[in-house]
């Protein structure tokens, strides 16, 4: 097993024992193995999301404008 | 005389109305009746706005009558998606069950809007539970019941604007107001083989419809044509106070009617790889599609940078519906939900950091700037309105809001808040119906819609109707 995977599945059983613990009396065992399979595809986009590097000057759209470059 | 009314596009109506031949009553009453008859067949209304819509048509009726006519909407019917809030006690219930007695004391700035233009509200339509941000995963997630598709009765009409789409398709109305943070517009247009207009984001003011993302969410028309959905935007866009984020620059519907065909040359895109994904049966209708529009001007194949674009959206989608929707999951009322999926997958929206969050807002300036630069060099951006026909009812679907699909240039055109339009393009597995798209730059709607009537003009989709719409 890579690094990479381990780090990503020590992420997904961190995210999910915060999510246990605030709302686990409420959740089924059923509900819970749904909720960690979002909570796969959250550390997938967040690992997505953090492969790039921007600039400092790379700043947040917010508040949002879209953009159009005039002439 | 009636089906040769249902679906008549909006010009065609208005026509008829401002030259009296049509009365707005009569026209309200047939529509009224479709809606209650036909409505339930298609889980597509919830409710039917009988007193109000004969109140606006008989008033439309004496405007015209006394030489005050308003425009192409006057004493013209429509729906709108019941996250927009109506006064006079007419429900908004969000799609939601525990929201089904819901009234508002004010109407949405869009329903005002067409007020305005004398447009005559019928009916409230179904959609998918609070906009489907909640993550659902099949089509039965709304307390209406699953939206079914008028071109079979196994099918799903699409969403979030289930009953948009299959209202319009079915003629039970002539034009519907959609919603759109990712996909809710085109899909069901794509689906139900109707017109689907997805406007810029802040073309159209918000006040008074739900909130599902703040950075996401736009107003749009649904109809027959995309010259209807023109039509209707023109009625629906502009500033407004009660929203900052709709855009001052100004909006006029370059219309059809004083065009002669071929008006113009297009120069359309294609990005690489975009049909990666879709169904064989799409991909062939999008070849065929784009073999007509060769005979409306050059095509060229674009390529864009490698970026985590599905990523960038879908974070932003998730994270701010977290916090819109965030009193329902801390309170557990997202039990009460229809769809099993929707009572659960919220909570993994806990895991989204806030840095990942402001991450992808950067990157989301990236990509923004990306496509405008691609975006600059065509009049529009083409690829398949859908990567599939409509799934089958009671089956999990393929959905790029939960990654299971790819679905670049909704990522993109959402993300960046561009505008797109969804027409039919022909006919896919199960004989329902499979669409094209054209996107563009920011504001430039009329480029998009121009470039879509032009291939309407080459081509008769739009004048095929489902077999269910017969009364």
């Amino acid at each position: 097993m890579s690094d990479s995977k381990t780090n990503a599945d020590e992420a997904v059983d961190a995210l999910q024992e915060l999510v246990v613990r605030r709302y686990g009396e409420r959740l089924t065992p059923e509900q819970l193995a749904g909720v960690r399979k979002g909570i796969e595809t959250v550390v997938e986009m967040s690992r997505a999301l953090r492969a790039l590097t921007l600039t400092n000057s790379d700043e947040p759209m917010q508040p949002f404008v879209p953009f159009r470059a005039e002439p | 005389m009636t089906e040769s009314l249902v679906f008549l596009p909006i010009r065609r109506l208005a026509e008829l109305v401002r030259t009296r031949a049509l009365s707005p009553v009569a026209l309200a009453e047939l529509f009224l009746d479709r809606l209650e008859t036909l409505g339930p067949r298609f889980n597509a209304v919830v409710t039917v706005t009988r007193e109000r819509a004969l109140h606006e048509a008989r008033r439309a009726e004496r405007e015209i009558a006394a030489g005050r006519y308003r425009g192409p909407l006057h004493g013209i019917p429509y729906g709108a998606k019941d996250l927009l809030a109506t006064a006079g006690g007419i429900p908004t219930t969000w799609g939601a069950a525990p929201l089904k007695h819901q009234r508002f004391d004010h109407d949405a700035t869009v329903i005002r809007k067409l007020a305005d233009a004398g447009s005559v509200l019928c009916a409230k339509l179904a959609m998918v539970e609070l906009a489907g941000g909640m993550g659902y995963r099949q089509p039965n997630a709304s307390f209406t019941g699953p939206g079914i598709n008028p071109w079979s009765a196994n099918a799903w009409s699409g969403g979030s604007s289930s009953g948009s789409g299959s209202a319009v398709a079915a003629g039970l109305v002539p034009f519907a107001i959609g919603s759109e943070t990712w996909g809710s517009i085109l899909s069901p247009a794509g689906f139900c083989g109707i017109a689907g207009l997805r406007p810029s984001y802040g073309r159209v003011s918000r006040h008074g419809a739900m909130a599902l993302c703040w950075t996401l969410d736009k107003l749009g028309p649904l109809c027959l044509t995309a010259d209807d959905c023109g039509l209707v935007l023109e009625a629906i866009a502009g500033p407004d106070p009660a929203d900052p984020t709709a855009t001052t620059r100004p909006f006029a519907y370059e219309a059809a009617e004083a065009e002669p065909a071929p008006a113009r040359r297009f120069t359309l895109g294609v990005i690489r790889g975009v049909t990666t994904g879709c169904e064989p049966a799409v991909v062939a209708s999008f070849e065929r599609a784009l073999e007509v529009l060769r005979a409306l001007g050059t095509i060229e194949e674009v390529e864009l940078p490698e970026l985590p674009y599905e990523a960038i959206t879908r974070t932003i989608l998730q994270a701010e519906a977290a916090s819109a929707f965030e009193d329902w999951v801390e309170s557990g009322r997202i039990a009460e939900l229809t769809a099993p999926e929707d009572r659960y997958t919220p909570y993994a929206r806990e895991a989204i950091l806030a840095k990942d969050y402001l991450k992808a807002l950067r990157l989301r300036g990236v990509m923004a700037r990306e496509i405008d630069r691609v975006g600059a060099r065509v009049d529009a951006l083409v690829g398949p309105g859908r990567p599939t026909v409509a799934p089958p009812l009671g089956q999990e679907f393929r959905s790029a809001l939960g990654g299971s699909v790819a679905d670049l240039m909704g990522a993109i055109g959402n993300g960046a808040g561009l505008p797109a339009v969804a027409v039919p393009n022909g006919f896919g597995d199960r004989g329902l119906p499979t669409s094209l798209q054209f996107m563009g730059r920011v504001y430039e709607e009329n480029a998009v819609l121009a470039a879509a009537r032009a291939y309407q003009r080459l081509t008769s989709w739009h004048e095929q109707h489902p077999p269910a719409g017969d009364a």
